[in-house]
């Protein structure tokens, strides 16, 4: 990628647009979660995100891939769970992998703290996308 | 393989501790062989004797946080205690002691759990950050050195805490996809690490051999279950690689006690019996080994010295009597052969620094 690509699908539930940005694909710095998937599976987890609904207070959705029945790693640190933030319209949805653990650098890492809560991990666990055993590994930063 | 001890929950080989507790976040020892130790998902420490049976007051809030996370690790070391979870981490005196003689101090970064050093020190591995240690200073003082890449380029998620024969100390860790990275350890000092990195090897646990012969042999685990054992992390051979048809699912954890090798998978716990055999003048890994497996769905596992294994399910934790164990090898083990594997011609070392950067602990008073 050279610049910020948009997707050309919208999302099958509310027919959102999504924007694969540079900065989470290589230019955004050291501290910058990147994206590890294939576009067509990183718009897949965002897809999936807005179809299950799982938003936070804020009205960022999260989400997941599995194949099978086990978790994938969906970001260049092997990050298990995305975050999604909606656009301002008439924007398209960007979003990144989360870190796992509350960082000790400065910078974006730090400011993430606690993505996703425990409450957008029992949604997760509701919607099926996860089971109890993963939402504990998660939870304990298990990615 | 075995059928699923949660089928039978009090057998010979296993107990059932904790039933019905879906709150537990981890389980594994506690100080100075007194029992057992337990972490919840609301961030509360609690103690037991060998058969689960709670004493004492439990220690809330054990990290100091803002936040009610779950306990991701427990260590005991020269009569401290340290918790982290994935948003903080603090070490305390007097964990087990009831109101106001506990003591602590936080560190107040998230970690992916901590293990007791050799050299009387915890290290916590800190994803991309890198490597947290705290040192005591002085009674109520602790020195912690923060151990990072500016480049943000090794994701050190799980680390072993090695002495060699000589005394110095040897730290040995699971970067994910960065590899395995190794390197002589002396708090204060940056960390020069070697790196093995191997395309496509993403590394996800590491362990002492536990070979007194070969203080620095050690396995590492990879996600798709092979293993890499070596005879001395330090001495730049290439381990011996081995994989086993039989390990299904995603592998979460490697542990070695006396002869016995754990594996534990997505699907299922896996035992091997004496992998390496090891004197002073040789180091053999065996690639047909004696193996049993149990079918289970497990969350984590740790050991309690060389006697217990702690298994945590969603619903509880399974406690393996490893002396029952050893006595089982000619009715549950079969043998089993690792597959050629080599992972070699896609492997590169990388000599890397982790500069550390130094903080105060205070314990409060």
């Amino acid at each position: 990628m050279h610049e910020d690509t948009p997707y050309p699908d919208s999302t099958r539930h509310s027919g959102y647009f999504y924007l694969m940005t540079l900065k989470h694909h290589g230019a955004g710095g050291p501290t910058a979660s990147c994206w590890s998937l294939a576009p067509v599976d990183e718009f897949r987890v965002f897809d999936d995100s807005d179809f299950h609904r799982i938003v936070d207070s804020k009205g960022r959705i999260y989400g997941v891939l599995k194949v099978g029945d086990e978790l994938q790693s969906i970001g260049t640190w092997q990050q298990e769970v995305a975050i999604f933030y909606p656009p301002k319209p008439p924007g398209r949805w960007h979003g990144h992998p989360l870190f796992p653990v509350r960082a000790a650098i400065a910078g974006n890492l730090k400011r993430q703290r606690m993505k996703p809560s425990k409450k957008v991990m029992a949604l997760l666990q509701d919607a099926k996308l996860i089971t109890p055993r993963q939402r504990k590994r998660l939870a304990k930063g298990d990615h | 393989m075995n059928e699923s001890p949660l089928n039978a929950r009090n057998t010979r080989l296993w107990k059932s501790l904790m039933t019905g507790r879906d709150d537990l976040s981890w389980a594994g020892a506690s100080a100075a062989d007194r029992g057992f130790c337990f972490g919840t998902e609301d961030g509360a420490v609690f103690w037991t004797n060998f058969d689960g049976v709670q004493y004492g007051d439990p220690l809330l809030n054990a990290t100091l946080d803002d936040y009610d996370e779950a306990i991701n690790g427990v260590a005991f070391n020269a009569g401290q205690m340290a918790v982290t979870t994935r948003s903080g981490s603090a070490v305390w005196k007097n964990a087990q002691a009831n109101g106001s003689k506990r003591k602590g101090g936080r560190a107040g970064i998230g970690s992916h759990g901590v293990i007791a050093a050799c050299n009387g020190a915890f290290f916590m591995p800190l994803n991309v950050g890198g490597l947290m240690s705290i040192h005591e200073d002085s009674p109520s003082h602790f020195l912690t050195f923060v151990s990072g890449s500016e480049a943000m380029d090794l994701n050190v998620y799980r680390a072993a805490s090695l002495t060699a024969a000589n005394g110095q100390q040897v730290v040995a860790l699971a970067a994910r996809c960065g590899g395995m990275a190794m390197g002589y350890y002396k708090p204060g000092d940056a960390l020069d690490l070697t790196t093995l990195e191997i395309t496509g090897a993403d590394f996800i646990d590491i362990c002492s051999v536990g070979s007194t012969c070969h203080p620095l042999a050690a396995y590492a685990l990879t996600r798709d279950s092979r293993i890499l054992a070596f005879n001395d992390v330090m001495n730049g051979e290439k381990p011996v690689t081995l994989r086993y048809e039989s390990m299904a699912g995603v592998a979460y954890r490697i542990l070695s006690a006396g002869d016995f090798v754990f594996v534990l998978t997505s699907k299922a716990l896996h035992v091997i019996y004496k992998l390496v055999e090891s004197s002073l003048e040789s180091f053999v890994v065996n690639r047909r080994t004696p193996s049993t497996s149990f079918v289970l769905e497990a969350i984590d596992m740790n050991l309690v010295g060389n006697r217990w294994l702690l298994v945590l399910l969603a619903d509880g934790v399974l406690r393996l009597d490893l002396h029952e164990l050893a006595k089982d090898l000619t009715s549950d083990f079969e043998e089993i052969i690792s597959e050629p594997t080599d992972i070699w011609a896609n492997a590169k070392v990388v000599e890397r620094k982790l500069d550390a950067h130094k903080s105060d602990l205070i314990i409060a008073k």
